[in-house]
């Protein structure tokens, strides 16, 4: 009874293989997915708490930390909503028409996965100071970027428009072009098939690549210390503001606001989630 | 010129549609994307080639360079190590809760870099958990190599994995059943039918994971403590130069790092263009 | 509505999908256009739907020249082999599409179109499953679907493009017959394209048979079946055995046998003799103009027995026979051949 009650306690884990490696590859997983990923955050939390209700609520109702998380979220929303939009038609255009350089320009939308962000970061800033290439003609007219909330944004824009592409850009290609067809047999103009019969299959997709743009832009560091000028209530976003809580070792400072931040990346997580799990219940893909 | 135009194909949009949308695309991408990195370049050389090479003599800027490769060496066989077992478990097996799984090795894309060191401080800082324990036994981590090193592990954790995963799981276990009924060993039938089956993925993973941990700013701008010479990698060692006002070293140091950034696309648009089918049935990103 | 196709070419890249077609189609007709893969049928029925422009030639239906008319504003109704379903609408939704995307000016009240709906539902035999997404239904439910979303707008000409061919034997039967007693009811103009020529012979009024793009054939099932225009059609339609022969003293010869089937009148050279399975009889040694031969196998299949019979030229022979037949494999034989069609040669 002890080899067939095993197998059947075991089997109600894993369903039975004759491909062997599982306890090796997955014990190795957890190990390593423990040791790197879930003790490290589990400290973090467990930091948090030894702060208590009181002492977290207190770091995060500080003026200063409301402020950049404000400022965070805030311009993450507006430039991964920009993404969104931007990337949908930067998708469409690379999958649907040809022009000459097309494929440098599919290349080129991935260079913010690949650019440093420091390199962005410095690039951006040498860009919108007030004597850089765009800066200067944007002084011109009276809008200042550089060390303001619009370099933030700039900088958030960059960092999170591959996402935005990405995301859309298969569903693209797998879109059945019977479907167009059978909508202009029908009767339906051009921009009807694309708003009643296009659109909506890609919405979950592109609501995807807006959460993850936007969970990228929360925590984006390096491409925006440079531009940002990070003044205190105007430009000062929260990843910097750990950091400068660091460098005052004031470690249940920082710990609230990380608290805060990780709180929201699973809160993206989960919503990435549901949408995905929401689009394959009703489209049957993902 | 009497005969009317003939109309569009039925499944596009009008021609005016299709050249404006383009050309805003084009505008937006040269903007955003392709300015800067021409940005880099032309302030690198803003004082002529000789001050752009001379940025390289500095032995701090060597040193930085040196780290830069030994935290990827180590971090990037790890991170590779890691994402074939995950992949073999998970896109060879059933088990429960391995959406979780799944979900839980993306995590590191959605935390803060900042945060991601700020973790291993809370753990091996002088403040931190086994922070006297460390001490007592003359363990440095933080500020020193090892912190530098797990910072990088932690951020790109996912990259090998995930490239992995989906295709995988694609690939079904009909090739390494095929393997094991002729006889070989589980390892045989790895090395000699899966492995095969997703190199391109692998290098390609590989590629990516290695990019962003010689990249990394973030999270081992709050673990390194910026001591020149010894843990500066280069991107920190960019963030020290601008600081400075040593424009021309700083982007002399950011054009290396700019040029990776293009000898990684170019690689990964080569995979994609020659390999497209055997890196991924699913698009990964 | 007459629908008159007026040679009809058409251009890939680098191959020819339509060459030179002309067809026309008497309105209330069930038309099929049958042909292997690559013979352009489907271009075909996407020219007339306004999918695809044509190189050279003219569509018109009825007295109107429609080859510019986009197919927005062309009125067909176009059923794809997969449907093109819209799996975020509901089945409901998907056959009121073509009405609310109409004009103010143009669009039924929403009590018609709902009333419309049911009506189709209902023709279709899927009342209860309006509120279903296409996701939930079957393969015989979306293609049902499908017909009657492009019902919805009283098109001019029903397109089918293979609409049996993602279906499974026994469904496709059903829907066979199902779509005749629709037509037979609508009395709708209707053009589908088959590869089964079962399909085709069973359903159509008339058939037309493409080949690489051009029309070898059009008659009735009956004229194409009995009196095939061309070899490609012979083999095509039925199954064919092909035997090399010549002619001598107005008479054919196989193999040096002297067949009893006439060779056509005056000075023509035939070389080939087409042959149905059914078109053969056993008979006894010694008939002077019995083919000699051994049996190889016998197969069962759907419609009867056949015999596949070597001949001592080593030629096969397809042979139908009798389903009490005590034929076996290796049995030696003795077949004339009844009757034959001769092509003359070009």
């Amino acid at each position: 009874m002890s080899v067939r009650g095993k197998s059947q306690t075991r089997s109600r884990f894993r369903r039975p293989s004759a491909i062997p490696g599982f306890p090796l590859a997955f014990g190795y997983t957890l190990t390593y997915l423990g040791l790197i990923v879930l003790i490290p955050l589990g400290a973090l939390v467990l930091r948090a708490s030894s702060l208590g209700m009181m002492g977290l609520s207190g770091v995060i109702s500080d003026e200063r930390v409301l402020s950049a998380l404000r400022i965070s979220f805030g311009l993450s929303f507006a430039a991964a909503l920009l993404n969104a939009i931007f990337g949908l038609v930067v998708a469409w255009v690379l999958v649907r028409y040809d022009f000459p350089g097309r494929k440098l320009v599919h290349a080129a939308v991935d260079l913010p996965f690949a650019l440093p962000t420091a390199v962005a970061g410095i690039a951006l800033a040498a860009l919108y100071a007030p004597n850089g290439w765009i800066g200067q003609p944007l002084a011109a007219w009276g809008i200042k970027a550089a060390y303001t909330p619009l370099g933030i944004f700039i900088a958030l824009v960059f960092v999170g428009l591959p996402f935005a592409v990405r995301t859309v850009e298969p569903l693209i290609v797998e879109i059945d072009r019977e479907i167009e067809e059978v909508s202009a047999t029908l009767g339906a103009t051009r921009a009807q098939t694309l708003w009643r019969v296009v659109l909506p299959p890609l919405t979950p997709a592109i609501l995807t690549g807006f959460a993850l743009a936007f969970a990228r832009a929360v925590g984006e560091y390096g491409s925006v210390i440079f531009i940002a000028g990070n003044i205190p209530y105007v430009s000062e976003i929260a990843p910097i503001l750990i950091v400068i809580r660091l460098e005052e070792f004031n470690y249940a400072g920082a710990t609230g606001i990380a608290v805060v931040m990780l709180a929201i990346s699973f809160a993206t997580l989960l919503v990435i989630n549901l949408i995905q799990s929401w689009s394959r219940r009703r489209f049957g893909y993902v | 010129m009497s005969e009317a135009p003939k109309p569009h194909r039925p499944t596009t949009e009008a021609r005016w549609v299709r050249v404006t949308t383009t050309l805003v695309s084009l505008v937006f991408l040269g903007l955003f994307l392709v300015l800067p990195l021409i940005a880099v370049f032309v302030e690198a050389f803003r004082s002529g080639v000789g001050a752009y090479f001379a940025s390289f003599q500095d032995p701090d800027a060597l040193a930085a360079i040196r780290l830069t490769l030994m935290v990827a060496a180590i971090a990037v066989p790890l991170n590779l190590v890691f994402g074939i077992a995950a992949s073999w478990a998970i896109a060879k097996f059933h088990f429960k809760g391995k959406s979780l799984l799944i979900t839980l090795i993306d995590l590191p894309f959605s935390v803060s870099p900042v945060v991601a060191g700020l973790v291993f401080i809370l753990l091996f800082g002088a403040q931190g958990l086994l922070g006297p324990w460390l001490r007592a036994h003359d363990v440095e981590i933080i500020f020193a190599l090892p912190g530098i090193v797990l910072a990088t592990v932690f951020v790109t954790f996912p990259f090998v994995a995930r490239e992995l995963i989906p295709l995988m799981q694609d690939q079904g276990t009909a090739d390494e059943e095929a393997a094991l009924s002729l006889g070989a060993s589980g390892f045989k039938a790895f090395w000699t039918v899966t492995l095969p089956n997703v190199r391109w993925a692998l290098l390609y993973g590989v590629l990516l994971c290695n990019a962003r941990a010689m990249g990394e700013f973030g999270a081992v701008a709050v673990v390194s403590g910026h001591i020149r010479g010894e843990t500066n990698t280069m991107p920190l060692h960019v963030e020290i130069l601008y600081n400075e006002y040593n424009f021309v070293a700083a982007f002399a140091v950011a054009s290396l790092l700019a040029l990776l950034a293009l000898l990684t696309l170019a690689a990964k648009s080569f995979l994609e263009w020659r390999y497209g089918d055997a890196i991924a049935a699913r698009a990964a990103h | 509505m007459d629908i008159r196709v007026d040679h009809l070419s058409k251009g890939f890249a680098d191959t020819a999908a339509l060459k030179d077609v002309c067809l026309s189609v008497r309105s209330g007709e069930l038309m099929a256009l049958l042909g292997p893969s690559g013979s352009g049928k489907t271009t075909l029925l996407r020219v007339i739907a306004g999918l695809e422009m044509p190189d050279e030639g003219r569509v018109f239906f009825g007295e109107e020249d429609a080859t510019h008319v986009p197919v927005q504003k062309r009125g067909v109704g176009f059923v794809f082999q997969h449907y093109a379903l819209f799996r975020h609408m509901t089945v409901a939704q998907n056959i009121g599409y073509g009405l609310r995307v109409r004009t103010r000016s143009k669009r039924p009240p929403s009590s018609d179109i709902e009333a419309r709906i049911r009506n189709l539902l209902a023709l279709v035999q899927l009342e209860d499953l309006g509120a279903r997404y296409p996701g939930q239904l079957s393969g015989g439910q979306r293609q049902r679907v499908a017909l009657a979303r492009a019902l919805a707008v009283e098109p001019r000409v029903l397109l089918l493009d293979e609409p049996f061919g993602a279906l499974d034997a026994k469904v496709r039967k059903d829907l066979r017959r199902w779509l005749r007693e629709i037509h037979e009811h609508t009395g709708q103009t209707t053009i589908f394209v088959t590869h089964d020529q079962d399909e085709a012979l069973e359903l159509a009024d008339r058939v037309t048979i493409l080949k690489e793009g051009g029309v070898e054939q059009t008659g009735t099932p009956e004229e194409v079946h009995e009196d095939p225009a061309t070899p490609f059609v012979m083999s095509f339609i039925g199954d064919t055995t092909c035997l090399p022969v010549s002619t001598r003293d107005g008479a054919l010869w196989y193999d040096g046998t002297r067949l009893s089937v006439a060779a056509p009148a005056g000075d023509v050279q035939v070389t080939e003799l087409y042959v149905r399975p059914w078109d053969l009889a056993f008979v006894k040694e010694g008939e002077p103009d019995a083919l000699a031969g051994t049996v190889a196998a016998i197969r069962r299949s759907a419609g009867g027995r056949r015999a596949s019979v070597r001949l001592s030229s080593g030629q096969m022979l397809e042979a139908e026979i009798s389903t009490d037949s005590l034929l076996n494999a290796q049995d030696i034989v003795f077949l004339r051949i009844l009757r034959g069609k001769v092509f003359r040669d070009t």
